[in-house]
């Protein structure tokens, strides 16, 4: 028997009801992740990540309801745990690292201040030790003159920087998973680079598994090692990231590889790929596959029922009904549903 | 004051952020304007005995209504005057503003305290919770300050302690609306989300990053509501439902001189300017303060 996997997600389902019926952000979710693994998980607006992430840290908004077959780290399930379990869990074993830099810091506090509370809050340490590990950490992920930045409220350093230190942070406890919720997206092209570049390096030394949620196929693409494509609070691809960026065999996949600029090929003045439609509203329970209204492949089998996961002959787990060799595809189909819109 | 800010800015990074914030407190204008007329009036209040060498309550009835020192009738001896007790008008505004500051200072302790808890159990928890004490405050707003304190009094009787409490527990509401409101603009900002991914407690969440977060509303409300309860206190005393004598406030003052309002003035005009004074200062500092710690504005 092999050992369980770090983290383990199987059957999650959020719903929220509303006044107006309820929504289901989330439908069906299945992926783990293992030890010293980063595994990204892509996808639109609106397509359940963030909740996903919430949920693996039981952070769900009050009305969220939750419902899942198995959320275990480590082998030990989460499900039912009582909220003081989790403030234990929570920043000690998994860690999050999020969106926005500029909000996500106090700016109450001082960058030393609030390293040290987080620290001081899990472990027995006196605030010379804690300091001592704020500063190392700082140094560990690239900041120049870390006694200096203990001193500074977070409005005096950049977004760069910020993030950095919100990975510091997250790696004070030496948690065994951290959550990176679009860790780049409020940041410029170049900081992206380096932060992502930062991530990976951690990961590699530290050995802990990685979630990277994105909606940018390029940012996971360098530092990924499996990729779980979401649509509509559905994984519709999940796999080795080298199969699913050599070819796609979901059409969502297909549509976003499609969208992202390559260097040589694009041409100026050519209308780069894009999906037509948005994401429809997700409510009752699915009876079709749910990416039929924007597919220039749907066909009949499409709305005949809802889709499973099936595998395709290199490993990977596709919810589509067409051939999983990639074969009975329409070449000309996206170039037509672009150009009709 | 941009040219000021460009050439501070590079000598600022060397100083401690305490030193900073020392000399953004020091070029305000306001700070001093107001921390001056309300260090003098706290002042007056503590060293009152040193002030003057006449009783407040002592009566000559034979020296009644001698006007100020400007007038040509007055004298140095008293440099205010007297009342129409003959009792020194210069120490009775000392002392009469000591019962009025200690009822300012106290009831917006207990206001603020009631008013903040409300508020920020509202704005954080959300729901039911805020369903409950918005109930609660919309019964508050209801009351008639004034006709509740008068049936309080009438039922209770009248001391010093019982006119702080009514008026404590008369004045929270705007504390909870504006740290409500403020705490709900907090709990949804990421930092708050991101305490909780790293395992704090609700208490630790309410206590460490909310409230210093909504500190700079909550002063400016403190002092607005300071200001109120001072001249809601002085508006009871001269409707006879605050302080009774021998004790007397400002506000007593001015009711004890009603009567002369249009024969000597000066009777109502002295404690009547005291009050807007004390009420300008205390707007005056709480601007300044809230402005020196805002943290955006720290540097």
């Amino acid at each position: 028997m092999t050992a369980p996997p770090l983290l383990e997600v199987r059957g999650l389902r959020v719903e929220i009801p509303l006044p107006g019926g309820t929504t289901r952000p989330v439908r069906r979710v299945d992926f783990s992740v293992a030890a010293g693994e980063t595994l990204a998980i892509v996808g639109e607006s609106g397509c359940g990540k963030s909740l996903t992430s919430l949920a693996i840290m039981g952070l769900l908004p009050r009305a969220a309801r939750l419902t899942a077959e198995a959320i275990a780290l480590g082998g030990r399930s989460l499900l039912g745990l009582s909220e003081a379990a989790w403030r234990r869990l929570r920043g000690e074993r998994i860690a999050m690292i999020f969106q926005d830099p500029m909000t996500a810091l106090d700016p109450c506090y001082r960058i030393g201040d609030q390293m040290t509370e987080v620290l001081r809050q899990h472990r027995p340490v006196s605030a010379e030790a804690a300091r001592r590990r704020a500063l190392e950490l700082l140094g560990r992920v690239g900041i120049s003159s870390p006694e200096q930045r203990l001193t500074q409220f977070p409005h005096q350093l950049s977004g760069g920087l910020r993030q950095r230190v919100m990975i510091a942070m997250a790696l004070l406890c030496e948690p065994e998973l951290i959550i990176a919720d679009e860790p780049t997206t409020a940041l410029d092209v170049t900081i992206q680079a380096q932060i992502l570049h930062l991530l990976a390096e951690i990961q590699r030394d530290t050995g802990i598994g990685l979630i990277l949620i994105s909606h940018d196929l390029g940012v996971v693409a360098g530092v990924a090692h499996r990729i779980a494509v979401m649509y509509g609070g559905e994984i519709v691809e999940i796999g080795e990231r080298d199969a699913i960026l050599g070819k796609p065999l979901h059409p969502y996949t297909e549509g976003l590889m499609r969208s992202i600029p390559v260097p040589g090929e694009t041409r100026r003045g050519e209308t780069l790929g894009f999906i037509p439609g948005t994401v429809s509203r997700q409510a009752g329970e699915l009876t079709r596959c749910g990416f039929i209204d924007r597919c220039p492949y749907a066909n009949a089998r499409s709305a005949a029922g809802a889709v499973p996961l099936s595998p395709a002959p290199d490993g990977r787990l596709v919810r589509c009904v067409l051939p999983l060799d990639g074969s009975g595809r329409d070449a000309g189909a996206w170039t037509r549903l672009v150009e009709g819109v | 004051m941009a040219a000021m800010v460009s050439t501070a800015a590079p000598s600022v990074a060397a100083l401690s952020p305490g030193r900073v914030a020392l000399r953004r407190t020091l070029r305000h204008g306001s700070f001093w304007a107001g921390g001056g007329i309300l260090l003098v009036i706290l002042l007056a209040a503590i060293l009152a005995p040193l002030l003057t060498p006449h009783d407040p309550t002592w009566q000559d009835l034979g020296k009644r209504l001698v006007p100020p020192v400007w007038d040509t009738r007055g004298s140095w001896e008293h440099p205010l005057g007297t009342d129409q007790l003959g009792r020194d008008y210069l120490a009775r505004l000392i002392y009469g503003g000591r019962i009025s500051l200690l009822i300012g200072f106290v009831t917006v302790l207990i206001s603020g305290a009631i008013g903040t808890a409300l508020g920020v159990a509202a704005g954080y928890w959300g729901g039911r919770v805020d369903l409950l004490i918005n109930f609660i405050l919309t019964i508050r707003l209801t009351l008639p300050v004034v006709l509740v304190a008068l049936v309080v009094v009438a039922l209770v009787g009248n001391s010093l302690t019982i006119l702080m409490l009514v008026i404590g527990l008369l004045l929270w509401d705007r504390f909870t609306i504006v740290t409500r409101s403020a705490t709900q603009q907090m709990a949804s900002r990421e930092f708050i989300v991101a305490a909780q991914a790293i395992g704090s407690s609700t208490g630790r969440i309410l206590l460490k990053e909310i409230l210093p977060n909504i500190t700079g509303p909550l002063i400016v409300v403190a002092s607005v509501e300071l200001a109120h309860a001072i001249l809601l206190e002085a508006a009871l005393s001269f409707l006879g439902l605050g302080v009774q004598p021998p004790l007397f406030t400002w506000g007593l003052m001015i009711a004890e001189a009603k009567n002369q309002l249009f024969f000597r003035p000066w009777l109502i005009a002295i404690p009547g300017a005291a009050l807007v004074a004390l009420i300008f200062a205390i707007n005056l500092l709480g601007d300044a303060v809230r402005d020196v710690t805002a943290p955006e504005g720290r540097a």
